[in-house]
């Protein structure tokens, strides 16, 4: 019963990483880009939720889904003025070590521009607080993590479906398996990477909300995820959609089972342990280096 | 339909193009044949707008696409099919087709008539390109460009990496497409014979300049031709 409740804790939370695992994999799938800001929009996502749902005295969910629309703008304003910029002033090499850079900049300046404007002290949503569970048995079922993991699962399903089955999906994949055919075949590549930077942003800021509806948020949430984040890309192998989902969800599972063996302390141990130990095995992750969208 | 006028294309210090004029017209089959590197696939390229030109002009209907974006070029019904045929790898064939057609509203029956040309494809329409042998990923590409509906169809050595038999094939399909329909086609070959013999006119580029050029029925007969070019393929 015991390591039912794990599981159930594990894919709850292996629900956040994969989602959030999925926009950093988008992001270097299509656009070959490294993105060290990442889980810091997540951040940001928290703050603006806690705001939002304090100003507008409406509830987190809400919150999230207003939050898509600046958050989408967000992205866009990132994209054109930052991370292209970047790329055609020449500043290195090549222009991803250029952006790579960027992104890794604008992680201090979201850092520091939060805790600037909502200090240090962890902040969480009031209703965060309260403790509201589901009783099936013996199994007590965490109700807002079970509310997130479900927002989790619709929006990366849409995604994958908007990525499979639309028109716009179909560009941003031919985008990303081939520029120059892409171009060929008359797709404007800018607008295909701007669009995936944006969702990606989106995502991101989406699980913020999820997030801090039962977590608490500091100016360096990001710096706890982002790890597990690119673990969970890797693992799934590098730009592979599909698989960064599937990394998270094992991380999460990974992460909440090692309990069963050892401290609850120790189980990012397990998770990196394990990490090299595929790495070893499998140097380009789980289902391949693949760009498979 | 199109016209290149005095083309000067440099990658940094190395000249790939000089002073390359030739043209195509409506309902006509060019090909051009030459050596490996004497900027075939750099003049195809540069039409695409996907390589910088130093100097001289291209013309599309009299107007000069010189600061076009590569992806409008498509628009104005110019359709490339890559060297080394460039599938979206890990779509299926039908979503490569349909990427092939510029829009989100896909006609279903020209996507037929695309299987109607290539049978083979038909039968794969679910499977992921990447699976697909390469003569079938050349009418793949052949056919993700027809979707556009071009006006003129520029093909980068679609004999490439076949085996002699399928290289028959795709000029045939390319020989059957051009006669059924009022397409111009820009053929780009280092298989001069087959070239010669599909084309209506030709053009020879060497190290980045065109040396010969006049109807292809002319070419082929040409003994300087015959020594330099069609000794070389019938070797192999």
């Amino acid at each position: 019963m015991y390591a039912l409740q794990l599981v159930i804790a594990g894919l709850q939370q292996g629900g956040i990483i994969a989602l959030l695992s999925m926009g950093l994999a988008l992001m270097f799938g299509v656009l070959r880009l490294v993105n060290f800001a990442q889980a810091d929009f997540m951040m940001l996502g928290m703050y603006g939720v806690i705001v939002l749902t304090a100003t507008l005295h409406t509830n987190f969910v809400l919150s999230s889904l207003l939050l898509a629309i600046p958050a989408f703008a967000a992205g866009l304003f990132v994209y054109q003025f930052i991370i292209r910029q970047v790329a055609k002033a020449k500043l290195a090499s090549a222009p991803e070590h250029a952006q790579l850079l960027a992104t890794l900049g604008l992680s201090l300046v979201l850092q520091n521009g939060a805790e600037m404007i909502w200090g240090a002290t962890p902040r969480s949503l009031p209703s965060a607080q309260e403790l509201s569970v589901w009783h099936i048995g013996k199994l007590s079922i965490d109700q807002p993590r079970t509310i997130g993991f479900c927002i989790a699962v619709v929006v990366a399903v849409t995604m994958l479906l908007v990525l499979r089955n639309t028109h716009i999906g179909r560009t941003v994949r031919a985008a990303a398996s081939d520029r120059e055919a892409a171009i060929y075949v008359g797709i404007n590549v800018r607008k295909a990477y701007l669009l995936t930077f944006a969702v990606s942003i989106l995502l991101s800021v989406i699980v913020g909300g999820i997030l801090v509806s039962y977590y608490p948020v500091t100016p360096q949430t990001g710096s706890d995820f982002i790890l597990l984040m690119f673990t969970a890309v890797i693992m799934g192998g590098l730009g592979n959609v599909m698989g960064a989902m599937a990394g998270g969800l094992i991380l999460g599972l990974v992460q909440s089972l090692s309990q069963l063996i050892i401290p609850l302390e120790l189980n990012n141990a397990v998770v990196f342990g394990l990490f090299l130990a595929l790495m070893l095995v499998r140097p380009k992750g789980i289902f391949g280096e693949v760009t498979r969208l | 339909m199109i016209v290149i006028d005095n083309l000067t294309v440099a990658y940094g210090s190395v000249q790939a193009l000089t002073g390359v004029s030739l043209e195509i017209g409506a309902n006509e089959f060019v090909s051009i044949i030459g050596p490996n590197g004497a900027g075939k696939t750099t003049l195809l390229k540069s039409i695409s707008n996907v390589v910088p030109w130093q100097s001289g002009d291209i013309r599309v209907d009299g107007t000069s696409i010189r600061g076009r974006e590569g992806w409008d070029i498509a628009r104005l019904g110019i359709s490339h099919v890559p060297e080394g045929r460039r599938v979206f790898g890990q779509m299926t064939v039908e979503d490569n087709l349909k990427i092939g057609a510029m829009s989100s509203r896909v006609d279903m029956a020209q996507i037929q008539g695309i299987y109607d040309l290539f049978p083979h494809l038909a039968a794969r329409k679910h499977a992921r390109a990447i699976t697909l042998s390469g003569g079938e990923q050349q009418m793949l590409a052949i056919g993700r460009a027809l979707m556009s509906r071009p006006r003129l169809l520029m093909l980068d050595e679609p004999s490439m990496g076949l085996a002699p038999l399928l290289v028959e094939q795709v000029f045939h399909h390319i020989g059957e497409l051009f006669k059924s329909s009022s397409l111009s086609v820009l053929l780009i070959e280092q298989r001069a014979t087959e070239a010669l013999e599909a084309s209506q006119r030709s053009y020879v580029l060497e190290q980045g300049r065109v040396v010969i050029s006049g109807p292809s029925a002319k070419l082929l007969n040409d003994p300087a031709i015959q020594s330099s070019y069609l000794g070389i393929t019938a070797k192999g």
